[in-house]
């Protein structure tokens, strides 16, 4: 290789040229309808009014930390993040676990009824779930003939049935990513633990667990950010009576027409949901490391 | 040190329909050092897991310190296994790994302290306390591995495969090293390898497995110089095979006319007269050009092939006939070295033939 390569400098070059061009369409991708609308929005965020002559303040956000409504609203959206997050890890390491470890010829259909949410059109799905859940529902017309309530339960426009329906649809990202985690986990280690004294649930508090702790970082991340900007799933079976950021946003820009507002209100999300990130990883982090 | 014997009684495991362990018995005393040795897929490390509780057998009993072990999960066995490669936990320190058999025991703080920082003395790992397992070379793994399986002071210690991983020079060193430890701890161990050389280093007895069964078991020197079949003297080191068939006992022992027409009489060996055996020659048995040929069995060749090893040089020697045979010659002995095409005497003391029938 030396012998045909004159100098060293080269091939690396070719190396980082090569790796460019391979980076290139993608971060271009990227910069266009990520980098570029949220500067965008930055910048309305920071104007007074818009359309109108361009003056810079922080009015806007001042005005988001004195309303209660909106303040409730993100309080809100942060508590289903949160609910949702936190089922769907408790729902889903379980089933990473089968898929992960079980050698039987049933995993694959585990496997497909996990991803099959995804395969089904969100409005599909939000339809399925107000055919079940509505007041004319299934659930409802089978409580009513066997006679356990008098009238329809309401099962919709609630927390929890918004809950319900986002963590249908966010349970598959959980799953995939703790199941790829732990199933590059080496099984040994469980045995070598069990070998030393540790009783199942012992070892695995104490060795499995923090080594999938990444996977079950990598999916909280996804469902909290899906969640935290969900807008169809929440509007529909909340009926208007789960109303969180997003459609917060919505009603700001769209029918308040009040576009520095809705921006700041957007920035205010992005960047509290960036904070908490970053300290959920720092706490992970520390603790798998214990 | 506390030792416990290990027993096993007619111990069977399949995998689904695929027997993996066939009926294997095997008593370890206190304190010795038992290897199985095998080529891969011959049940060794299944009847190890088996020892260790993680595998439970079909059939038979495994008894530790004469009590049945069979229903005793591998957390309350008290044993100490190393595996193939190490399992070390990632994300602990190496302290930690040491000490977590006796914070799975809930032994005091102070106590586990101390008895991490003897285990670590003992395989010479001090200063190493708070680095983690991927900053280890294998050697050091190894070396970990091993404190953390003796610390819990466990009646039995496993190897599976123990220096598999370990470079030729560095494996050799972890040899003796574990075989001192092993001797001053006291401690009953079985380890499982494919490596004959680890085997015959390590071990009072080597217990030789084909296909789920235990085909020889014996010292190092039976298991080499007396081995009882043809897959046994195949499986550890070199050797001559000559085929034959067997024509009647003789004086000098059995009668084989080889393929090539010879008879040769073969001490202390037995088979129905008209079957086909094989005699099994050592070639460091044999040797070269020998100053003194009475009593030996000879053969008249040419050096077809040399494989020069620094100690010691083989030659690949065509005889009468046409077979070829492999003799051992230790280097730096003053001997002249023959040279590729010489003529060659090759003699060898017919106590030294195995014979057996052939596969």
């Amino acid at each position: 290789m030396t012998a045909i390569a004159p100098s060293r400098r080269r091939p690396d070059l070719r190396r980082g040229l090569a790796a460019t061009l391979l980076l290139a369409p993608g971060v271009a991708l990227l910069a266009l309808v990520l980098v570029w609308p949220f500067l965008v929005m930055l910048g309305m965020s920071l104007r007074e009014r818009f359309p109108g002559p361009i003056v810079f303040s922080l009015a806007k956000y001042a005005e988001f930390l004195a309303d209660d409504y909106l303040l409730t609203v993100a309080l809100r959206s942060f508590s289903l993040a949160l609910a949702v997050t936190a089922l769907c890890a408790v729902l889903g390491y379980p089933v990473a676990w089968y898929l992960a470890r079980a050698r039987s010829r049933w995993a694959h259909l585990v496997f497909l009824g996990t991803i099959f949410p995804l395969l089904v059109s969100i409005v599909v799905r939000t339809m399925g779930w107000t055919i079940l859940l509505g007041s004319e529902g299934l659930v409802n017309a089978a409580l009513l003939r066997l006679g356990l309530v008098s009238e329809p339960l309401r099962l919709m426009q609630g927390f929890w049935s918004v809950v319900l329906g986002m963590v249908h649809v966010l349970l598959p990202f959980m799953v995939l990513s703790i199941a790829a985690v732990l199933g590059r986990i080496d099984a040994a280690y469980a045995e070598a633990a069990s070998t030393l004294g540790a009783t199942p649930l012992r070892g695995f508090l104490s060795v499995t667990l923090p080594l999938s702790v990444q996977g079950i970082a990598a999916g909280s991340v996804i469902v909290f950010c899906l969640t935290i900007g969900a807008f169809i799933t929440p509007l529909w079976l909340g009926r208007g009576h789960v109303t969180v950021m997003a459609i917060a946003i919505h009603e700001q820009m769209v029918t308040l027409v009040d576009w520095p507002g809705g921006a700041a209100s957007a920035m205010v999300l992005s960047f509290a949901t960036l904070a908490l990130l970053a300290g959920y990883g720092l706490l992970l982090r520390r603790w798998a490391r214990r | 040190m506390n030792a416990k014997g290990v027993a096993l009684l007619g111990v069977a495991k399949w995998y689904g329909k695929v027997p993996a362990v066939q009926g294997v018995d095997l008593e370890v005393a206190p304190g010795e050092m038992v290897s199985l040795l095998g080529p891969s897929g011959c049940g060794k490390t299944t009847t190890l897991r088996m020892i260790a509780g993680l595998e439970v057998p079909d059939a038979g009993e495994i008894r530790i310190g004469g009590t049945r072990a069979n229903e005793v999960p591998p957390w309350r066995r008290n044993i100490g296994m190393v595996f193939q490669n190490y399992a070390l936990f990632p994300h602990k320190t190496v302290a930690e790994n040491i000490g977590y058999g006796l914070v799975m025991r809930r032994r005091p703080r102070a106590e586990i302290a101390t008895r991490v920082a003897d285990a670590m003395r003992q395989v010479r790992l001090e200063g190493l306390e708070d680095r983690i397992p991927s900053q280890l070379s294998g050697g050091q793994r190894q070396r970990v591995a091993l404190a953390r399986a003796l610390v819990t002071r466990p009646d039995v210690l496993l190897f599976d495969e123990p220096l598999a991983a370990l470079d030729r020079k560095l494996r050799e060193q972890m040899q003796v090293e574990i075989r001192l430890l092993q001797r001053e701890v006291g401690i009953t161990t079985i380890f499982v390898t494919h490596d004959q050389d680890e085997a015959l280093t390590l071990s009072d007895r080597i217990v030789v497995m084909e296909e789920g069964r235990i085909v020889q078991a014996g010292t190092p020197d039976e298991i080499y110089e007396r081995p009882r079949s043809h897959f046994v003297s195949d499986f550890i080191g070199m050797m001559n095979a000559m085929r034959g068939t067997a024509t009647g006992q003789g004086a000098g022992g059995l009668l084989v006319r080889l393929a090539g027409g010879r008879e040769l009489a073969v001490p202390e060996a037995a088979a129905a007269t008209g079957s086909a055996v094989e005699i099994m020659l050592r070639p460091e048995k044999v040797q070269v050009n020998p100053p003194q040929a009475e009593g030996l069995v000879l053969a008249q060749g040419r050096v077809a092939h040399i494989v020069y090893l620094g100690a010691v040089t083989y030659l690949h020697v065509t005889v009468e006939g046409g077979a070829t045979m492999l003799a051992m010659q230790a280097n730096g002995q003053g001997m002249p070295a023959p040279r590729l095409g010489d003529a060659v005497t090759l003699g060898w003391r017919a106590a030294d033939m195995v014979c057996f029938a052939a596969p």
